[in-house]
């Protein structure tokens, strides 16, 4: 596939670079992440599909969610779960970057999210299915008479 | 006519330092808000709202200028969407804004769809050429930035030919075509004057001196550090680039003389301060200052012996001649910049030698002579001034403005029409005649035994002009996808000798509505071009992909490869082309009229990103598109009908124009307004529909922190087909909505050669069904789509809403007699949602 014109220029600068006897402590998949961003949101699904290793996932998915490259500390600490099967490890990160309260800061709109079940409206469904399950078996069991104008009530046919 | 000119001003507005670039940004803009030839709109970016704020230019200027007031008081209530800079007008973008949030990469294609001229001030591009001397994430953010400034910026100024020349050398690595570009040499005029006396200068209650008037006071840790000794003076950021080690390193090999390091502390310079703060000098001969006021840089110029300038790269070097307007004479790399700027005026010298900074040094203490034969040198230095700056950027900027329309006087009086049914262009052509008077002629191009009957049959007045088929084709073979022919056609159309340099094109079902002038088509010297949506966002005609939409994919893709705006142009109503500019698209891209585009598209974003001063992007004007309303979410409801996209089955029994006339009578204007206020009562319905899912699906957000969607996906772990599903949802009753769907690709792949339903079933708070749903197929490949939902009719409040996806195996066609063989799914897979109806 023909390059684009941020991948030549990466190409040039990390020449650049390697020239001056220095080398750029990130991979290339997280500069050319910066030059395709949406800065407002972010699709969980695609962020999930990236073609990455581990490590350069984890960058991309630093500047998707957080808008910066994964910090040297937080590098340290995520190098631990490298060895993760792929969708774990990936799955994992976005779990906790979406969740963390940078990412609130940074206003990024979510879409397709797969990955974060919320618990406050996990409970709150629970709490009305536990309410539903104790009154249907109270509602079959009442004659048809009552229960067609309970259905209309209810919106029913 | 004032030009219009928006000044981006994000970076200078969030930061509280002055360095050379912010100090170019307010410089100029301050000089231009006094410009009479422009009518300027400062502008900030607003990550929270995604938008521009506006910014007060009287209280910029105040602020800037004067010293009064706040930066936060400079911001007005107005704001600007980035789709609603006015089109024609000038972006400019001279601040480093590649640190900015909005990248360019994402910004700049949004400008150019809207036809704005894009003029960059290109300071350096240091970050590529020299990485080592920026922090990594510049690197990172600029490589959007400079990647983005070469494919869409109109213009591009430098302040030096070295950087001109660094910046074509990178487009030619690139391959890219260097954009128009000007040299204009940075200004310096700094103001050189007596120093305010602190007691002369209003203060508070408690003998403070207000904070608006203690920029004039030069502070004491500056009189303290001159009055140490002649020094050699160094002022920028403190970075790895600046070389500021070069001097200690020559302080440790014996420069006698006093060093003044001024500037705010950057990047990767950890070492370097503890280097100096525990000099054994420190503090005796060497210091380091930051926060000088304006007046302590002025003051530590005109009396410094020497300005050392050992950088390993520059922009510009506005230190250098800064220290020269001030009579201070410099020592300098010897850099091609350096040298382009400094010229005769300063003395350079290899910026890895400490050994040949203080041999300068020694060599200027003991030979005054020369060091004063400099100095005199240097009064017949006559720096350029930040008015010439600003008066020669505003000669480019005048020159890129194409606000003002240039498409000289016309009269249109021709109209073209393809068609292959005289019948329907027949019943079209009374409502031309009556409502747009000013067509005279008639080029029908059409198959050659649709040439009788029409002239047979044709009683109007329209001079009528006949091209068939075969005379367009000239042996050249039709395609048969509906899309490539009508797009080869048109094409095809160019070519005619008959045809005026800018006429109308139609098809044979767009009726007039109302009376109209050819304003309509141009206006103010610019074409008034009519897109219905966005190329982008288009996502197909739902459930029913045809040639069209198939033919709009391959538009987008186009486009796209080439840069080009998106917006869809095939409005279905009578737009004005200009020949000569359709030509220019077939020349530059040739073969064009081999591919199935959308006609429309392709030649109003060309000529929009070509001569965005001829064209001016307007939302459409037609009825009836679509016929449908549920084919697909409308992007916009159009502010007046001109135009009726006719489809006779809107006639018939039942439907939306039942009872109304489909052929032209004098006096059918009544009508034309009685279907215009049906139809638009019919899509306002589906806009305030939408508004109640839009609002649910913010409330969402703002909730749980992600959009509603419904996900069809295969789940890594298990390997199974799994649906994700938002917790609850709302509708409005008895209402189309569409739902945003999307399917993996996993899904696909898992099951090829299989088909993938989806259904959904409202119950009532008891279980009870009130709705179901048929199963609807989804074309295979849809990754995303708007799923139309109707919802119950029921007034209940409450309930559930279970989704569900079947993956089952293709339905065989029946042979006649035959029995259908059930088809059970092969998977299933189900989400109750919790429903909310209002």
């Amino acid at each position: 596939m023909e390059k684009n014109i941020y991948e030549k220029i990466f190409d040039i600068s990390n020449e650049n670079m390697q020239k001056s006897g220095n080398r750029f402590a990130h991979p290339k998949s997280a500069f050319l992440c910066y030059a395709e961003l949406d800065p407002h949101k972010v699709d969980l699904i695609e962020l999930s599909k990236v073609e990455a290793d581990n490590s350069e996932f984890l960058d991309i998915a630093y500047i998707n969610l957080l808008n910066r490259p994964v910090d040297p500390d937080a590098y340290q600490s995520w190098k631990k779960h490298f060895n993760m099967p792929e969708w774990q490890f990936r799955t994992l990160v976005i779990q906790r970057l979406v969740s963390s309260k940078e990412a609130t800061v940074c206003h990024k709109r979510i879409y397709n999210n797969i990955f974060v079940r919320k618990k406050l409206s996990a409970k709150k469904d629970s709490l009305k299915s536990k309410a539903m399950e104790k009154l249907l078996p109270v509602y079959r069991r009442l004659p048809e008479k009552i229960k067609a104008p309970i259905r209309k009530l209810a919106g029913g046919n | 006519m004032k030009k219009k000119l928006y000044i981006d001003l994000s970076m200078i507005m969030q930061v509280n330092y002055m360095t050379g670039v912010q100090r170019v940004v307010q410089e100029v803009t301050l000089r231009l808000l006094k410009n009479d030839a422009f009518s300027v709109i400062l502008i900030c970016y607003n990550s929270e709202n995604e938008n521009f704020k506006i910014i007060d230019n009287n209280k910029f200027y105040d602020f800037f200028a004067n010293h009064i007031g706040t930066k936060g008081q400079c911001y007005t209530q107005k704001s600007l969407g980035f789709h609603e800079l006015k089109t024609g007008a000038v972006f400019l973008d001279m601040d480093n804004t590649w640190n900015c949030r909005l990248g360019r990469s994402y910004l700049y294609p949004i400008l150019r769809k809207t036809g704005i001229q894009i003029v960059n001030f290109v300071h350096d591009i240091l970050p590529v050429t020299d990485p080592q001397y920026s922090h990594e994430n510049t690197v990172m953010h600029f490589i959007g930035y400079i990647g983005a400034v070469i494919e869409y910026s109109s213009h591009v100024c430098f302040s030096a030919n070295a950087d001109a020349d660094a910046f074509s050398k990178l487009c030619s690595q690139l391959e890219m075509p260097m954009p128009s570009y000007s040299v204009i040499p940075l200004g310096c005029d700094l103001k050189v004057k007596e120093y305010t006396d602190p007691e002369t200068l209003p203060k508070d209650d408690d003998g403070n001196i207000l904070p608006e008037y203690r920029h004039l006071v030069v502070q004491q840790e500056v009189i303290d550090a001159v009055g140490a000794g002649k020094y050699l003076l160094m002022i920028g950021t403190v970075e790895p680039r600046k070389n500021h080690r070069i001097v200690i390193d020559a302080l440790d090999a014996g420069l006698d003389i006093n060093v003044i390091i001024v500037g705010k502390m950057g990047w990767n310079t950890g070492e370097l301060r503890k280097r100096i703060i525990n000099h054994p000098f420190y503090n005796t001969k060497l210091f380091m200052l930051n926060k000088v006021n304006d007046a302590g840089i002025n003051y530590l110029y005109q009396n410094a012996y020497l300005l050392a300038f050992p950088t390993f790269n520059e922009g510009f070097g506005l230190p250098m001649v800064e220290a020269f307007q001030h009579g201070t004479p410099v020592i300098a790399s010897d850099i091609p910049v350096l040298r382009e700027v400094g010229g005769g005026f300063a003395d350079y010298f290899d910026n890895t030698d400490c050994n040949a900074l203080v041999e300068y040094v020694k060599e200027c203490q003991k030979n005054p002579e020369y060091y004063n034969t400099k100095k005199e040198l240097l009064k017949k230095y006559k720096p350029a001034s930040w008015d010439d700056f600003s008066e020669k950027m505003s000669v480019v900027l005048l020159s890129e403005s194409k606000e003002k329309g240039q498409v000289p006087q016309v009269v249109i009086k021709q109209m073209v029409v393809l068609t292959a049914r005289h019948e329907d262009i027949m019943k079209s052509l009374p409502f031309i005649e009556a409502y747009m008077p000013f067509i005279k002629e008639l080029v029908v191009c059409c198959p050659e035994w649709n040439v009788e009957p029409f002239k047979e049959n044709y009683k109007g007045n329209l001079k009528l002009i006949f091209r068939t088929d075969d005379q367009l084709l000239n042996g050249r073979p039709l395609p048969d996808d509906h899309q490539a022919r009508n797009f080869f056609l048109r094409c095809m159309i160019m070519g005619l000798d008959i045809l005026d340099d800018v006429f109308i094109m139609t098809d044979d079902d767009y009726r007039p509505m109302q009376l109209m002038t050819q304003e309509v088509f141009l206006k103010d010297g610019r074409y008034q071009s009519y897109y219905f949506y966005d190329l982008k966002e288009w996502q197909g005609t739902y459930n029913n992909y045809s040639s069209f939409d198939s033919g709009a994919f391959r538009t987008r893709d186009f486009l796209e490869s080439q840069g080009y705006p998106t917006y869809q142009y095939s409005s279905h109503q009578p737009q004005v082309i200009d020949k000569r500019i359709f030509c220019e698209m077939l020349e530059t891209h040739k073969g064009i009229e081999n591919n199935p585009y959308d006609e429309w598209s392709t030649y109003f974003n060309f000529g929009i990103y070509h001569h965005p001063d001829l064209f001016k992007p307007c939302p459409n004007v037609s009825m009836c598109w679509p016929g449908k309303l549920t084919s697909w979410n409308l992007y916009h409801i159009p502010g007046i009908f001109l135009f009726e996209n006719y489809y006779a089955e809107m006639y018939e029994e039942g439907n939306i124009f039942e009872g109304f006339s489909q052929e032209y009578y004098d006096g059918i204007d009544s009508e034309n307004q009685e279907k215009a206020f049906l139809f638009r009562k019919a899509i306002e319905q589906q806009f305030d529909e939408r508004k109640v899912f839009d609002s649910y699906s913010r409330f969402y957000f703002d909730q749980e922190g992600e959009y509603p969607a419904m996900i069809i996906h295969i789940d890594p772990k298990t390997q199974t087909l799994e649906l994700h599903a938002p917790d609850y949802i709302q509708f409005q009753h008895d209402c189309w909505t569409r739902v945003p769907v999307v399917i993996t690709e996993e899904v696909y792949k898992k099951y090829v050669g299989k088909v993938l339903k989806v259904s959904y079933h409202f119950r009532n708070t008891l279980d009870v069904p009130v709705l179901n749903s048929p199963e609807i197929e989804i074309q295979t490949g849809d990754l995303k789509l708007m799923l139309p939902v109707r919802s119950p009719k029921t007034r209940i409040k409450q309930g559930s809403m279970l989704f569900q996806a079947k993956i089952k195996e293709p339905e065989q066609p029946l042979a006649e007699g035959e029995t259908p063989v059930p088809n059970p799914p092969l998977v299933v897979s189900a989400k109750r949602i919790s429903l909310i109806l209002t």
